[in-house]
């Protein structure tokens, strides 16, 4: 909400605006760095919907990746689809979605692999 | 031997020199010289032939027989019996029982022989094997460093950002160390350094872990510079130092259930020590986008606490399908980074329900509540002060209720809040506020400085009277678009400071939607755009409904409305990255 009630606060407010001018620069500079980062997007991800994971294409039993280090994961079945560190435990959460491969896994804090479950 | 002196007679007959035997004087001695080195191995059968002369020893030569014979020195010729010209030649005979002694030393050394070669083939075998134990021998700093590789690990989780505050105001941070000027500082922009943990574990048995970890944190303290002695002053340089402080230290009890034999509830854990309290950081793993936001009842309340808990997952069936997660536990009031000053203790409790069964963590649908039950951190003897309202000392709840549902790609929830004296000014304002809110003067002119006092007065009243309850709705979740490295993901929340004010200038709604770049198995960014709303329109909050909350009017504040109370909205384009490993 806009408020009126600081006459020194619409003072400074003033001068950001005598900044706004740079302001801009620093939006395109953000917008280009956007533009960039659209661009790698588009470059395709290793194991893409059109291009199944090497040596995969009789899914890997879950269990036999447990005990397992996510260097070991990654060398078989490429990159992740996506990995977000737990924060209860230290470890990390390890997703597969690509065709060949649909996994998740969760690590112990030293990589290692402690439970796998398999979703298609 | 026999064969020689049986030639020798031969030869003799042969030139028919009668009894004479002719031999070399070397013969003879070699032949008696071999004869007793080798010892004879028949008797001399042969010298009764010779009739020689012959005489058994007595003493030590008792075993030998002496035999002699006569030799002619002018011509050499050697003679059986004695005659002109010869003079008699003597040789020492072993007789047949010193040959066996000697035969039987023979085979005894033989043995011997035979023995010490067996010895010293097998000092050879073991001397062979000690050799290759010893180059099998790994040495102990090996076998130390083998273990240790296996029960430490050591890791690290580094958030980093940058913020452009498009439009900037009071209110509260979006994640912790973050803050921003209030009104009048539109275009600030920052980078921060939100998180750098060190993440240490050890686990010297299967059945024990102990986990360390030290956060940074931004030195805002006292800004007071320091006299030193009667006539030397330090100027204090804390402000704004990035220091390191305990995040985590606790000692966990993996297996106290699979000890008991209980298989469902195998993975459970006891913790005890500073420990996560039991919804903050499930609720981060839930949502997987905390390094660019809070989530909400942090933006109130510590994500860690003293106290010891039990928590994990109930699994069922021949699948092991996870039903039930828990955990609960009793901790100080005071967070990990505050004295305890109670003399009570909190509980805490959170129980998540999977009625489908949950494969992982948070397969499919999910219902999971929060509750907390403290005190605000006060000491007793404040606490126990007659007061008409409680304030800072009251009673504290929190209730959570949360229906996520989670897939391999996406996951959406719907949270509802609600807490009693669970939200002070300091939460309120906890990116930056009004400087009379924090007790100092700020540098407008009287009138404006007023009323800044009054409008802080007035959150002090609203917010932190000792019966305030809270109210919040939330939405969030992520989608991940298929065949790329995206993830769309966001949070929109509304927040009520206090149900019990008609309308509340403090209420707010707050969202943030952006997109997340995996990088890497490592790396991950995230641009969004993060906002603070003030949504009511703007008023003046009559003076007579505050003092119904307890308000007190400043000195020298003279009007029956208390102006412009509702703050202006903070808009922001943030850049996020996390580094985890």
């Amino acid at each position: 909400m806009r408020s009126s009630r600081f006459n020194a606060v619409d003072v400074c407010q003033d001068v950001s605006k005598r900044r706004s001018a740079s302001a801009v620069r620093i939006i395109a500079a953000l917008a280009l760095a956007a533009g960039i980062s659209a661009c790698h997007v588009i470059e395709p991800w290793p194991f893409d919907s059109s291009s199944p994971v090497p040596g995969s294409e009789s899914p890997i039993p879950a269990r036999q990746w447990i005990g397992k280090y996510l260097s070991d994961v990654t060398a078989k079945l490429g990159p992740p689809t996506s990995v977000q560190p737990m924060l209860q435990t230290a470890g990390q959460m390890i997703v597969y979605s690509r065709p060949g491969a649909h996994y998740i896994f969760e690590t112990a804090p030293n990589g290692k692999i402690v439970s796998a479950v398999q979703t298609d | 031997m026999l064969t020689l002196f049986k030639g020798c007679t031969s030869t003799l007959g042969r030139r028919r020199r009668g009894s004479v035997v002719l031999l070399s004087w070397s013969a003879a001695i070699l032949s008696t010289a071999l004869l007793m080195l080798t010892g004879a191995t028949s008797p001399l059968y042969a010298q009764a032939g010779f009739a020689p002369s012959v005489t058994s020893g007595t003493s030590a030569a008792a075993a030998t027989t002496t035999m002699t014979l006569w030799t002619d020195p002018r011509t050499g010729q050697v003679f059986t019996r004695p005659g002109r010209g010869r003079v008699p030649m003597s040789f020492a005979i072993v007789n047949p029982a010193a040959q066996r002694v000697l035969q039987q030393q023979l085979e005894d050394q033989k043995a011997e022989t035979a023995r010490l070669a067996r010895q010293l083939n097998e000092q050879r075998t073991q001397t062979t094997a000690v050799a290759k134990q010893v180059n099998d021998i790994t040495p102990a700093w090996q076998n130390y460093v083998g273990n240790l590789k296996n029960k430490v690990s050591v890791g690290t989780l580094v958030w980093f950002d940058y913020g452009l505050f498009t439009h900037t105001g009071w209110g509260p941070q979006w994640l912790t160390q973050f803050n921003a000027p209030g009104p009048g500082n539109n275009m600030y922009n920052s980078f921060y350094l939100n998180r750098a943990y060190i993440n240490f574990l050890f686990s010297p048995t299967e059945d024990w872990t102990i986990r360390v970890t030290p956060n940074i944190y931004t030195m805002t303290g006292p800004t007071t510079n320091q006299l030193v002695g009667r006539n030397s002053a330090y100027s204090n340089s804390l402000i704004g130092n990035l220091g390191y402080r305990l995040k985590y230290a606790y000692l966990q009890y993996n297996t106290p259930f699979k000890a008991l034999d209980i298989r469902s509830m195998a993975k459970d854990t006891i913790q005890i020590g500073e420990i996560p309290q039991p919804e903050t950081a499930w609720e981060e793993d839930l949502y997987g986008f905390r390094y660019v936001n809070l989530t909400t009842w942090n933006w109130a309340e510590s994500s860690t606490f003293p106290g010891i808990a039990i928590q994990g997952p109930i699994t069922f069936g021949p699948e092991d399908l996870q039903y039930i997660d828990y955990n609960i536990g009793v901790f100080n009031n005071g967070g990990f980074h505050a004295l305890e000053l109670t003399n009570t203790t909190q509980f805490q409790g959170r129980v998540s329900i999977y009625p489908f069964g949950a494969k992982w963590r948070f397969d499919g649908l999910g219902l999971t509540s929060y509750y907390t039950y403290g005190w605000n951190n006060a000491t007793p003897d404040t606490a126990n002060l007659p007061a008409a309202l409680k304030g800072s000392s009251a009673v504290q709840e929190r209730v959570a209720e949360i229906v996520a549902y989670t897939a391999e790609t996406w996951g959406l929830a719907f949270e509802y809040d609600w807490g009693r004296n669970a939200w002070s000014v300091g939460n309120e304002f906890s990116s930056s506020g009004p400087p009379a809110a924090f007790g100092l003067t700020p540098n407008l002119n009287a009138a404006l400085t007023l009323d800044q006092q009054a409008y802080a007065n007035l959150a002090g009243a609203l917010l932190g009277n000792g019966r305030a309850y809270q109210q919040g709705f939330n939405f969030f979740g992520h989608y991940h678009i298929p065949g790329t490295r995206l993830t769309v993901f966001g949070w929109l929340k509304q927040w009520n400071p206090n149900t019990q004010v008609a309308t509340n200038p403090f209420d707010f709604q707050y969202f943030v939607v952006g997109v997340s770049y995996q990088w890497n198995e490592y790396l991950r960014f995230a641009l969004d755009t993060q906002n603070t709303l003030f949504y009511h329109d703007q008023y003046n909050f009559p003076v007579s409904y505050a003092k119904t909350f307890g308000f007190t009017a400043p000195t020298g504040f003279k009007s029956a409305t208390i102006p412009d109370v509702v703050t202006r909205d903070t808009h922001a384009v943030m850049l996020n990255a996390e580094f985890a490993f």
